[in-house]
C-alpha cells in the first residue's frame, strides 16, 4: 500500500519547512512542502491531498486566506485543514475554525502530537467520506 | 549565489519547462529528477539549485524561470 495519505505541508519558514516535512516523510506519509501561500494553493487545487498542514503568519498569502480560498474551491473543500503556529491567541483560533479549520497545533509542538492530530483528521475524513457516499446511495432516485 | 534567467539559458527548453512543472507540483522526486538532469549541462548550476531546492526556494527558481517581458508596447 503506497497510500497513508497525501500531506501538503506549508511553512515560510525554511527549516520549520524542513522538520514538517520530515516528521512525516518518516512516518510515511506523502508530502509536498510549500514555503509560500501562493505555490501550496496552486498545487493543491491542481492535486488536492488529503490533509494541509499551514502555518498561519506568512508574508503577502497568509494562512487564513490559503484556508479561505481551498474552502472556496471544490476540488478542495472537503480537504481538513490544521493550522501551525506560535501565536495562539484564542480569538485567532476562533477565527481559524470560522473559516474552515478543523484543529491547532501550537509550535514548537511535540512530534507525536503533531502525529496524532494528523492521523485522527485523516481517519475522520475518511469516514465521512463513507458516510456520504452510503448516504447518497440510499436516497431514494 | 543568486540565480539569474541568463544562468538558466543553458537548458533546453523542454527541461526548462519540465522544471517548472514539477516546482509547481511540489512533488519532491519528481523535482529532485529534473534538478539530475541539469548536471549534466551545468555543474555549478547544478549546485545552486539543488541549495535552493534544500531550502524550498521554488520561488526563487519559478522567478528565474519566467519568460523575459518584451518591450512592445501596444
Amino acid at each position: 500500500m503506497t497510500d497513508k495519505g497525501k500531506i501538503l505541508a506549508v511553512d515560510d519558514t525554511p527549516a520549520s519547512l524542513k522538520l514538517l516535512t520530515d516528521i512525516l516523510k518518516a512516518e510515511g506519509y506523502e508530502v509536498r512542502s510549500a514555503i509560500s501561500g501562493e505555490l501550496a494553493l496552486h498545487a493543491a487545487i491542481s492535486n488536492p491531498p488529503d490533509l494541509v498542514l499551514l502555518d498561519i503568519r506568512m508574508p503577502e498569502m497568509d494562512g487564513y486566506e490559503v484556508c479561505r480560498r481551498l474552502k472556496a474551491q471544490p476540488a478542495t473543500r472537503d480537504v481538513p485543514v490544521i493550522f501551525v503556529s506560535a501565536v495562539m491567541e484564542t480569538s485567532e483560533k476562533v477565527k481559524g475554525f470560522e473559516i474552515g479549520a478543523v484543529d491547532f497545533v501550537t509550535k514548537p509542538y511535540q512530534r507525536d502530537e503533531l502525529l496524532a492530530r494528523v492521523r485522527t483528521h485523516l481517519e475522520l475524513t475518511a469516514c465521512a467520506t463513507i458516510w456520504r457516499t452510503w448516504w447518497m446511495s440510499a436516497q431514494p432516485s | 549565489v543568486a540565480l539569474t534567467s541568463e544562468m538558466l539559458a543553458v537548458l533546453p527548453a523542454d527541461l526548462c519547462r519540465e522544471l517548472h512543472d514539477a516546482l509547481e507540483s511540489l512533488e519532491g522526486e519528481r523535482i529532485a529528477a529534473v534538478i539530475q538532469q541539469v548536471e549534466a549541462y551545468d555543474s555549478a548550476l547544478h549546485k545552486t539549485l539543488s541549495r535552493l531546492v534544500e531550502n524550498f526556494d521554488y520561488p526563487a527558481i519559478l522567478k528565474a524561470l519566467q519568460p523575459k517581458q518584451t518591450g512592445n508596447m501596444t
